[in-house]
C-alpha cells in the first residue's frame, strides 16, 4: 500500500497532467448534450457581461453601416407596408419577431457562435430562427437570463432545408468548413438547371425558419453522374464578418407542428 | 514575495484581457491569430514548482476557454504547455544552472536562448490548440502551416513585450 502511494507521490506531474487533459478532452468532447448546454450557459452568462462592455465601446464604430443597413430595411419595409394589398399574402401566423443586438461573434472557427444581448427574460427561447437583415444567420442554441448563444449557419452541425427559388427543387444545405461565405446545397437532381445567381430560400419544413427567406445565392454547381445529384455552392446572404442587429423569430406552433409530424410519423411506421 | 505574486496575478488578468479584446478580434486573413496568453506560462519562474504550474496552465486554458466558447481547446493546450515547460528548463539549462536568475527573461538569460526557449513552448501550444481545432476537417499540413504562422507572430508580440518591458528595471524585478 506504501508502494502505491510512494508511486503517485513520485509520478504526481506526470499523473496530474494526464488527468487534467482528460478534463480537457472531456470538455472538449461533450460537444452536445445536457452538459454542454449547462457548461455554455454559465460560459454564456460569464463572458456575455464582459462583451457587453467591449460591445458599449466598439459599437459606434461601426454606426453608419449600421444606419445605412437599417434604412435600407427600414425601406423595404414600407415597400411591403405599401405593397400588401396587391401582394399574394403569406401567412407567417404564429411566428413571433425580437430584434436583438449581437454582442460577439466568430467566423474563422471551424464551429462558430454569436453571443447576443437578450436572454429568456426577453422572452428568448432555444432553437429559435435568427435572421439578419440581409438573410438568415442561425438557431439559438442556449439561453441564460440576459444572454443567448446562437449557432451560426457557419457551424459544423447546420443541416437547414432550403430550396431553388425559380425550380422550386429543394435539398440540404450545410457548411464544410474552411470560407465563411460558402455552403454547400446538396440532393438537387442533376436535370435541374442552376445558373449562378440563383436565389436559395429556406423551405421552412423543420418549423424552425420561416419558409421564403434568403439564405444565399448560387455560385456554382457540380453534377455527380453516379450518383444523380448535383452538389451547389451557395455564397451565402449574410456577411458573418458583421454582424450586429439580428431578430430572433420564434414559431409560437412549433409545438403544434412537431406533434403532427410525430403522429404521421406514427402513422407511417404502422 | 508578496509583490511577486500580485505581479503575475495581474499579468494573468492583463494577458487574458489583452487575447480576448484586442487580439481574438484580429484575425489575419481569418487564419492566423496570435495568442500571446501563453506568455504568462513561459514567464513563470524557474524554480516554480511544476505540478502548481501546471494547474495554473490548465485554469489559464479553461479562462481562455470561457471567454472564446471553445470548451477544452484552449485548456488541453495551455496544459499540455505548462506540463513541456520543466522538461524544456531542464533540457536547456546553462551550465552553471540558473542561479543567477529565477526568471527566463531575455535581460538574465539572453536573446538567443530566450528566443528559443519562448519558440518552443509558442509553437508546441499552438500546434496543440490548431490540431484540436482542426483535425476533423483539412490535413496535418494546414494546422502545421496554421502553427507556424500564428507562432511567429506569437513571437513577435513577445518580443516587442521583452523590448519593453526587459530594459527597466533591476535584475530582480519579475517583468
Amino acid at each position: 500500500m506504501q508502494n502505491v502511494f510512494l508511486f503517485f507521490w513520485k509520478n504526481q506531474f506526470s499523473i496530474l497532467f494526464i488527468l487534467l487533459e482528460i478534463i480537457g478532452f472531456a470538455l472538449l468532447g461533450s460537444n452536445s448534450g445536457f452538459h454542454q448546454s449547462q457548461l455554455h450557459q454559465t460560459g454564456v452568462a460569464l463572458s456575455g457581461n464582459v462583451y457587453q462592455i467591449q460591445h458599449a465601446y466598439t459599437q459606434y464604430l461601426g454606426l453608419s453601416d449600421e444606419n445605412a443597413e437599417l434604412r435600407e430595411e427600414n425601406a423595404d419595409l414600407l415597400e411591403q407596408l405599401i405593397n400588401q394589398p396587391k401582394r399574394q399574402s403569406v401567412n407567417r401566423d404564429g411566428y413571433k419577431v425580437i430584434p436583438v443586438q449581437a454582442i460577439n461573434s466568430t467566423h474563422h472557427l471551424k464551429n462558430n457562435f454569436i453571443v447576443i444581448r437578450s436572454g429568456s427574460v426577453d422572452g428568448i427561447k432555444p432553437a429559435s430562427a435568427v435572421i439578419g437583415p440581409s438573410g438568415i444567420v442561425g438557431i439559438v442554441h442556449s439561453v441564460s437570463d440576459h444572454y443567448s448563444s446562437i449557432l451560426p449557419l457557419i457551424h459544423s452541425s447546420t443541416n437547414i432545408n432550403a430550396r431553388l427559388q425559380r425550380t422550386s427543387y429543394f435539398g440540404q444545405c450545410h457548411w464544410v468548413g474552411i470560407d465563411e461565405e460558402i455552403m454547400t446545397l446538396e440532393n438537387i437532381p442533376n436535370h435541374v438547371v442552376v445558373n449562378p445567381g440563383d436565389t436559395i430560400l429556406t423551405r421552412g419544413g423543420g418549423g424552425i425558419f420561416p419558409s421564403g427567406l434568403v439564405l444565399g445565392f448560387a455560385e456554382s454547381s457540380e453534377k455527380n453522374e453516379s450518383s444523380g445529384f448535383q452538389e451547389i455552392q451557395v455564397k451565402l446572404a449574410t456577411d458573418f464578418k458583421k454582424i450586429n442587429t439580428l431578430f430572433v423569430i420564434e414559431n409560437t406552433l412549433k409545438q403544434e407542428l412537431d406533434s403532427i409530424m410525430i403522429q404521421t410519423e406514427a402513422w407511417i411506421d404502422k | 514575495m508578496d509583490r511577486q505574486i500580485i505581479t503575475y496575478i495581474l499579468r494573468f488578468i492583463l494577458l487574458v484581457l489583452i487575447q480576448v479584446f484586442v487580439l481574438n478580434n484580429i484575425q489575419f486573413s481569418g487564419i492566423l491569430n496570435p495568442y500571446i496568453y501563453v506568455y504568462f506560462l513561459i514567464m513563470l519562474p524557474v524554480d516554480f514548482r511544476p505540478t502548481v504550474g501546471l494547474i495554473v496552465g490548465f485554469l489559464l486554458g479553461l479562462t481562455m476557454d470561457m471567454f472564446c466558447q471553445t470548451l477544452g481547446m484552449h485548456t488541453i493546450a495551455a496544459t499540455f504547455a505548462a506540463y513541456c515547460r520543466p522538461y524544456i528548463l531542464t533540457y536547456m539549462a546553462p551550465r552553471d544552472g540558473y542561479e543567477f536568475s529565477r526568471v527566463p527573461g531575455v535581460r538574465q538569460m539572453g536573446w538567443l536562448w530566450f528566443l528559443t526557449y519562448a519558440a518552443i513552448i509558442v509553437f508546441l501550444h499552438h500546434f496543440v490548440l490548431f490540431f484540436i481545432e482542426m483535425f476533423r476537417v483539412t490535413g496535418l499540413l494546414l494546422t502545421l502551416g496554421k502553427s507556424l504562422g500564428s507562432s511567429l507572430m506569437t513571437m513577435s508580440l513577445i518580443v516587442v513585450i521583452q523590448l519593453i518591458f526587459a530594459r527597466s528595471g533591476k535584475s530582480n524585478s519579475y517583468e
